[in-house]
């Protein structure tokens, strides 16, 4: 379990997070909503203990996160960056294999690099220069990379994906697969936060959400709660009526 | 970490290749020059006592120093290019070419009197202090800002080469004819020098060198995903770069001090490595620490041989070569030079 207790974060006197409580539970996927500079991406930073909160503290197992070395962090959570260069000429599957852990667990991590590679759709392009790939499959390369973290570093304890606006390159096929990911990442225990804009594939997927605004936390909950008109209105500044979906029922934003 | 190799029939021609290129290099650097020998001669060791004299205190030291010290120069420009994110980076950048060469000004220029051995010595010695504290001094500054970044750190070597360059031109001024002749023959790089006792000095810093940073190669391939990245992979980025600033230090202090300012070697060596084969670390390293000798000691045979019985600094070879290569670096596209 992941803890944050009333963190703020103040950087160059500016309020990023504001009295933040929040919570993320092994194998609950947790989709983070708000509109651009709401403190999403410092907030999972946070989480992730990268960023030291300037009041409250984040707990990791009941622990403060910054007592876990960085290798120790490394095993138990893994990070998707929402942008990620890299300058140097380098196959897909060596910046894959960049994820595997220190002390390896869990199987043959040339093995489970590829078996990564696969699982996003990415298993044709091991061997292509990273440089020459498109921005959407270099971001499955990259997730592939921190598959290959969480699946290299097993053993350490409850494992965390942290995914800051991982389908925004995405074509539609991808991001719904990268959701479904995420599910059955979620099924096998691992605790997955994920910060997105699109409300309609927040809605469908995710077990709670968070909408945040101005570096504090609005609502929180089930997306039937949480997709409101009332919520959109406030949050986004955007009208909309809610109608629920015709199968899953689960509620989807109609913009007026 | 377990050792993975994509394509072990590509890396075992491409290891063939450095090798051969390497003894290539070797064998026509010691058959070469002023007095020649013939290849037969050398390889079955069917030499005159004269040959033998000639190969033993001029030729080998000399051909062992040189793919020594561009070994070293490679290294640290392969560490180096990693550490900043930048395949434009040279050991040159972070300051320690622009403090050896101080450094060394001063011994020349303050203390004339100190010639022969104990001068050669003192000079060295001074070359690669003077490395060292400007390199420590660049990283110092580079930690000012919050979160030691690494173009803090780039632009404190711009800002401590200038400095350093300015106060050896300043020197030059101070200097009489004598120490002039000495100074500029420093700040273009020779092995004219060349003895044995060098050679074992020089071997014994650059190998276990070379081995300790071929050991951070895992975290210097995370490290150019960005800093954040790689902490969030698990590896402890400050003390990764204090790690390979003081090895390239290290070793490039050690290169400097027998053989004044080889430039470039560590631009080129990496960056065709890269082109050739591949960026991973773990291959770069040892690639180019093979590559770098071997250019270095081919480039040291052609600045004996090209004008002979006169000789011209390997420095100015290396700098006619490397200087183009450099701008096409920079005009080149697929370099993956950051606009």
């Amino acid at each position: 379990m992941i803890h944050a207790f009333a963190v703020s974060v103040i950087r160059h006197d500016k309020t990023l997070l504001e009295q933040i409580n929040f919570s993320l539970s092994p194998g609950e996927l947790v989709v983070t909503l708000g509109p651009n500079g709401a403190g999403k991406s410092t907030l999972l930073k946070t989480l992730a203990g990268e960023l030291s909160p300037s009041r409250g503290h984040v707990l990791l197992d009941d622990e403060p996160i910054s007592q876990f070395s960085l290798p120790q962090l490394s095993r138990r959570r893994a990070v998707l960056s929402q942008s990620v260069h890299l300058d140097f000429p380098f196959s897909a599957m060596e910046v894959v294999l960049m994820g595997v852990q220190r002390t390896v667990s869990g199987g043959d991590p040339f093995r489970l690099s590829q078996e990564a590679l696969k699982e996003v759709d990415a298993g044709h392009l091991a061997q292509r220069n990273y440089q020459d790939l498109s921005g959407g499959e270099r971001q499955r390369v990259q997730i592939a990379r921190a598959l290959t973290q969480l699946w290299t570093g097993v053993g350490a304890g409850p494992q965390y994906l942290m995914l800051d606006e991982p389908t925004s390159a995405l074509d539609l096929k991808h991001q719904c697969a990268l959701l479904k990911l995420a599910r059955r990442l979620a099924a096998k225990g691992v605790g997955v936060f994920c910060v997105l804009h699109d409300l309609h594939l927040a809605a469908q997927y995710a077990d709670r959400l968070v909408l945040m605004n101005h570096g504090r936390i609005v609502a929180e909950g089930a997306p039937e709660t949480l997709i409101t008109s009332q919520n959109v209105r406030e949050v986004y500044q955007v009208e909309s009526r809610i109608m629920p979906h015709p199968i899953t029922q689960r509620p989807m934003a109609m913009i007026d | 970490m377990q050792t993975l190799s994509a394509m072990p029939h590509k890396s075992t021609r491409i290891w063939l290749l450095l090798g051969a290129s390497l003894t290539a290099a070797t064998l026509g650097a010691v058959m070469l020059g002023a007095y020649s020998l013939t290849w037969r001669s050398v390889i079955n060791f069917d030499l005159s006592s004269q040959d033998w004299m000639i190969l033993w205190h001029i030729r080998l030291p000399r051909v062992l120093l040189a793919g020594v010290v561009g070994a070293a120069l490679a290294v640290s420009g392969a560490a180096l290019q990693g550490l900043f994110r930048n395949p434009l980076a040279d050991p040159g950048l972070i300051g320690i070419s622009g403090g050896s060469a101080l450094a060394a000004a001063l011994v020349i220029v303050l203390f004339p009197f100190s010639t022969g051995w104990m001068g050669l010595y003192g000079l060295s010695v001074a070359a690669f202090l003077g490395g060292a504290a400007t390199c420590w001094l660049i990283f110092k500054v580079g930690q000012l800002g919050a979160a030691s970044s690494v173009a803090h750190l780039i632009l404190a070597g711009i800002a401590v080469n200038a400095m350093c360059a300015a106060a050896v031109g300043f020197l030059t001024y101070l200097s009489t004819y004598e120490q002039l002749r000495t100074l500029t023959f420093w700040t273009m790089g020779s092995f004219g020098g060349a003895l044995w006792p060098s050679v074992g000095v020089s071997f014994t810093i650059t190998l276990p060198v070379i081995v300790m940073l071929m050991r951070q190669s895992g975290d210097l391939n995370r490290l150019l995903l960005g800093e954040q990245e790689a902490r969030y992979l698990g590896t402890d980025t400050e003390k990764l770069k204090t790690r390979v600033i003081a090895l390239s230090a290290v070793a490039v202090g050690a290169a400097v001090a027998v053989s004044g300012i080889v430039g470039f070697v560590g631009l080129v060596a990496p960056h065709l490595v890269r082109l050739l084969w591949k960026a991973d670390h773990r291959v770069l390293i040892p690639a180019s620490a093979v590559l770098g000798a071997a250019l270095t000691i081919s480039a040291d045979t052609l600045a004996r041989t090209l004008f002979a019985p006169a000789e011209m600094p390997v420095g100015i070879l290396t700098s006619l070569i490397g200087g183009p290569f450099f701008l096409w670096l920079l005009l080149s596209r697929k370099s993956g030079v950051r606009s």
